[in-house]
């Protein structure tokens, strides 16, 4: 299953990367990111909670940064358990960077394999909430690049 | 399992009351087929589950009104439906639709309500329910009210229904004059979940077709009524040109998405396919009588 999309924020270009680049903004970005904890500066761990209507999918995932390119290209890979489903999550991520004169375009590819119970269950529910997580992303984003300062993870997924 | 409240009220008025606007975890439970999957799955843990098991039995039964409408309580069993007279005589779509949906296990004991509140695209009963233009009554603390099928649902296992309402019944029109007939592809046993649903109800103008209701499932991530390929139908004679156009109009505007079952383009193609067979299939049926 391969999600992709772009999205375009203001700022240059390298600023836009440090703040994608740096794994506690990232983590902000994503709504129901919590607990990141930094293994190494390429290895990273956090639960991931997603809601839709009354269900609630948790996962505890890890994240490898394979590849990057200041101030071009990001990629990653991210291994997911879920809480209380049978099942894995497996998912490769590639981010781009464009620069459009005090825009950036963000570029992303991830291709996601689910399998267990969570393929049958959790893979259309992923999809359906993937245009309302990027949106969210996208609105986080802008906040982070006109803030001063980032300000504490949030602990709540929002639906 | 995280220990939770359950009530069981003896009206529906009273199980309202044991909703909760605000707070998620308060569910309501009838045949409990879906919902208890999904605490199993641990994907739902409930603070409350109101149970219906005790509701008045005038929830639980089909009739015929005076409009020729079946009306249809939303505890009644699906195998009921599946049985009943009046349901194979006004709208034999739904009969022969039960004969695959799921198991006879789960069908003896899923309702009504239920099959159409869970919100699952995969249910094989919303996208004909809604090309026979079907509507539901709905209880909730302000009084009742009514909506149409096509209404309730919002997307993947999400409706229009607030936490605190319930739906009380089912009601299909008078079918007098329609053919109407459902399909799904399976990819694995004939009562799986399916792949695609296709709905198919049409009227009879002349020798020509006047209102054509096609409805998909499955392949999308709600019921969803194909408005291009029902007015390539309509006033029309259906030949094979008219039912390959009416095919093609259908991949066109259907927004398939993948799982497990298939691709979207592998699920566009089956739309095109799935839906001239269901228009085929419905112009075979004989036109219902009541």
């Amino acid at each position: 299953m391969k999600f992709d999309g772009e999205i375009t924020v203001p700022g240059r270009r390298e600023a836009v990367f440090d703040k994608v680049q740096d794994a506690r903004t990232f983590a902000w970005c994503v709504d129901g990111v919590g607990d990141l904890t930094e293994v190494d500066g390429a290895h990273y761990t956090a639960t991931l909670e997603t809601k839709i209507a009354y269900l609630r999918f948790r996962f505890k995932v890890a994240v490898e940064v394979l590849r990057v390119e200041r101030p071009n290209l990001i990629e990653a890979r991210i291994e997911g358990t879920p809480i209380g489903v049978v099942g894995r999550l497996s998912a490769t991520s590639t981010t781009t960077l464009e620069d459009l004169g005090g825009e950036t375009r963000i570029r992303y590819a991830v291709e996601v394999a689910l399998t267990g119970k969570l393929g049958s269950m959790g893979q259309p529910v992923l999809r359906s909430k993937a245009k309302d997580m990027e949106k969210s992303f996208a609105a986080n984003l802008r906040r982070v690049l006109t803030a001063p300062a980032i300000e504490a993870a949030p602990t709540e997924a929002t639906t | 399992m995280t220990p939770f409240e359950l009530v069981e009220p003896h009206s529906l008025r009273e199980a309202v009351g044991a909703l909760s606007a605000d707070d998620p975890s308060v569910r309501v439970v009838a045949g409990g087929t879906a919902l208890m999957l999904m605490m199993k799955a641990g994907v739902f843990k409930p603070t409350r589950l109101v149970s219906l098991r005790a509701v008045e039995a005038k929830f639980r039964r089909i009739e015929i009104d005076s409009d020729g409408a079946l009306r249809i309580g939303a505890l009644t069993p699906l195998s009921m439906l599946e049985r009943s007279p009046e349901v194979k005589s006004h709208a034999p779509a739904v009969v022969h639709t039960l004969k695959t949906l799921s198991n006879v296990r789960v069908r003896n004991v899923a309702t009504v309500g239920g099959h159409l509140a869970h919100a699952d695209p995969h249910m094989d009963l919303p996208p004909l329910l809604i090309a026979l233009g079907a509507r539901v009554g709905i209880i909730g603390p302000s009084g009742e009210r009514t909506a149409a099928v096509e209404e309730l649902f919002a997307g993947y296992y999400e409706t229009s229904l607030a936490r605190d309402e319930l739906i009380s019944e089912l009601v299909v029109p008078s079918q007098k004059g329609r053919r109407a007939a459902y399909l799904k592809c399976t990819t694995r046993s004939a009562d799986d979940w399916p792949a695609l649903g296709v709905a198919v109800a049409l009227n009879d103008e002349g020798p020509a077709i006047g209102k054509a209701d096609i409805v998909i499932s499955a392949a999308t991530e709600k019921p969803t009524r194909l408005v291009d390929a029902e007015r390539v139908l309509q006033g029309k004679r259906l030949d094979e040109a008219t039912l390959r156009r009416a095919a093609d109009a259908a991949a066109a505007e259907a927004v398939t998405v993948a799982d497990v079952r298939g691709s979207a383009a592998y699920k566009r193609e089956l739309v095109r396919v799935y839906v001239a067979r269901a228009i085929r299939r419905a112009f075979e049926q004989g036109v219902a009588r009541a």
